[in-house]
């Protein structure tokens, strides 16, 4: 099993622990999703070793984490690791575009700093 | 009986592109210039893994929105290209909104009041002649060719002779630039004499004005000015619709606290008074609405189901024939549904604040956007850009406090915005975020508007997609401002369910 979760308190979901497979999952999606959950809770990531990520969230105050917490995380790193590799894969085409798009803006306002 | 050759995954490449699930059995895929498709679920996958059948509807779908490409249509960047140049059209203009704050002075006393309003007596709270001249001034060297004046206050008819001061200086003064300009008076009607009326009419200028609901409702949020509010607003409306035209006047409403229980009436109200759109605006914790910042998040969770419940009740009667739009859900549907911009400031990345936007306070101080010159009033500067006393336009672009606030406001490289699906419909509103949380640029997670947005697209997309041909048309017409169409929606859009 690529990931795991266990909730922590015996009272209810105020923390959960979710180990991560560092070989399906980039560190930038990792990132982005740990960020996406910080509305709800304060989130700790670190790498114990180079083939696991450990992320532990813990519930922000008057917030309680549901049950279910921890699927949602592994949804949201899922469509984040999508994202992170469509954004690698079309990198330098969004670079073309916005040069493309703007190219005779830049020109114009050089001319108007040259001026 | 021949057999055709079974369906290979196409050859493609792929364009930049956002997605969200939209629900169990949907993703939402967005293209760099906020065209969109709605596919099953796990079509993203499929078309990292290359999957997508050459031949099938989705695929041509797909090319058409410029998700992916193939050897076909690789010749079509350039178009891409343009079309992210006219969604992001109000970067090239310059400011083309000018605020300006004739006054301080109000006869009311508004229990939401953002602006700080001063005494109706008080004369020092004025801008005095010399000002009015160094602001259109500096209005006319906006890079803008069309420019509007929106005259504010307080109330800008305490004094109308200065409201037509700044009219027929700007008039004058775009003649010798070469500009147009057109002009919005912003004025709660009760002191809108005829002898004003006509003049707006004469002069050609919008009146943007405000109803807070039913009689109660408005009366008890009014404070001061007439005995009945209520009733000298709509008799004064009546006699705008007759003199200035009803195409020229509109109407928000903001809704206080305690007003949240009403969208129906408030809705109907505006419907009963003939008024064909209605703005439905969140308090702004600034200025005397500073009284309920202490529930400010109780206050956001019940305004976004305030807002949703107005909603469905608009769409309810658009559908019974009443015409009666949101105005701010047809900026987010204009958005959404045509490639053009908005036009509205917090729906803009960056935020139009000193890009499209500039207000100008009755002392000569110069504010990124409206909220700033309130926030001012409380003593906090963060938004201020100068003044036309003392400083050059190009002084007042340059400075570094309006670089800072575009760098913070650019959803494109803000992390939780850059990979959203509503990033090309969405915005940013800096005085909100300063306001909640002492910083501008907060982080998404934490940020109201993204919450508020985030449902509000939500809903959104989810009416225009499962909804019938009908609620189609109603988006449709708001996105546009037009009437609704008798004719089928269908190909109109810029989507596929």
């Amino acid at each position: 099993m690529p990931s795991k979760s266990k909730h922590e308190s015996g009272k209810g979901p105020f923390s959960i622990s979710v180990d991560i497979e560092a070989s399906l999952f980039s560190e930038d999606a990792v990132m982005a999703t740990c960020h996406q959950f910080t509305g709800r809770a304060h989130t700790r990531l670190t790498q114990p070793n180079r083939r696991h990520y450990h992320v532990i969230l813990s519930a922000r105050e008057g917030i309680s984490l549901t049950a279910d917490a921890a699927a949602a995380f592994m949804d949201a790193l899922l469509d984040n690791e999508m994202r992170t590799r469509i954004a690698r894969s079309t990198g330098a085409v969004r670079d073309v575009l916005v040069q493309t798009a703007f190219r005779n803006v830049t020109r114009q306002v050089g001319q108007q700093a040259t001026t | 009986m021949t057999v055709s050759e079974p369906a290979k995954p196409g050859r493609y490449e792929m364009y930049p592109f956002r997605f969200k699930r939209l629900d169990r059995d949907t993703e939402l895929l967005t293209s760099e210039a906020g065209e969109f498709v709605v596919a099953d679920r796990g079509t993203v996958a499929r078309i990292l893994a290359g999957d997508i059948l050459e031949d099938s509807a989705l695929y041509r779908e797909l090319t058409a929105r410029q998700i992916i490409y193939d050897a076909e249509s690789v010749g079509l960047l350039d178009l891409l290209a343009v079309k992210i140049k006219t969604k992001k059209a109000f970067l090239l203009s310059g400011p083309a909104l000018h605020i300006v704050v004739l006054t301080l002075r109000c006869n009311q006393v508004c229990r939401y009041c953002q602006a700080s309003s001063r005494k109706q007596d008080d004369a020092k709270y004025d801008m005095s002649d010399a000002t009015i001249g160094k602001t259109v001034e500096m209005i006319m060297q906006s890079r803008s060719d069309n420019v509007t004046v929106e005259i504010q206050g307080g109330e800008p008819l305490v004094c109308f002779d200065k409201v037509r001061t700044i009219v027929g200086l700007s008039r004058t003064q775009a003649q010798l630039c070469s500009k147009q300009v057109s002009f919005v008076l912003c004025t709660n009607l009760t002191l809108a004499t005829d002898e004003v009326l006509q003049f707006c009419k004469q002069e050609n200028i919008s009146i943007s004005t405000s109803l807070d609901g039913p009689r109660a409702i408005h009366n008890r949020n009014r404070g001061a000015g007439w005995d009945d509010n209520y009733g000298r607003f709509r008799e004064r409306l009546c006699r705008a619709f007759d003199i200035v035209g009803s195409d020229a006047v509109s109407a928000l409403t903001t809704i206080a606290p305690p007003c949240l229980d009403s969208p129906i009436d408030i809705i109907n109200e505006f419907v009963d008074i003939g008024l064909k759109s209605v703005f439905l605006r969140r308090v702004t914790h600034v200025g005397r609405a500073t009284c309920w910042s202490d529930t400010r998040q109780a206050y956001s969770d019940q305004f976004l189901k305030f807002y949703l419940r107005a909603l469905d009740y608009a769409i309810e009667l658009n559908r019974k024939g009443v015409e009666i739009a949101e105005a701010y859900a047809s900026l987010l549907l204009h958005k959404m549904l045509t490639p053009f911009p908005a036009g509205f400031v917090n729906l803009q990345s960056p935020a139009g604040a000193g890009i499209g936007v500039l207000t100008y306070h009755y002392n000569g101080d110069v504010y990124a956007q409206d909220e700033g010159r309130m926030l001012a009033e409380m003593g906090d500067f963060t938004f201020r850009l100068g003044n036309v006393h003392s400083d050059s336009y190009t002084a007042v672009i340059a400075n570094p406090r309006l670089q800072s606030l575009l760098r913070d406001t650019c959803n494109e490289i803000t992390p939780g915005c850059s990979d959203c699906a509503y990033l090309p419909y969405c915005g940013c509103d800096p005085v909100q975020e300063y306001t909640s949380h002492g910083v501008v640029s907060v982080s998404r997670p934490l940020s109201e508007h993204c919450r508020f947005h985030m449902a509000v697209f939500d809903y959104l997309f989810q009416r225009y997609l499962r909804g019938d041909d009908l609620t189609r048309r109603i988006f449709m017409s708001w996105a546009l401002n037009r009437p609704v169409s008798l004719g089928n929606a269908k190909g109109a859009g810029r989507c596929t369910v």
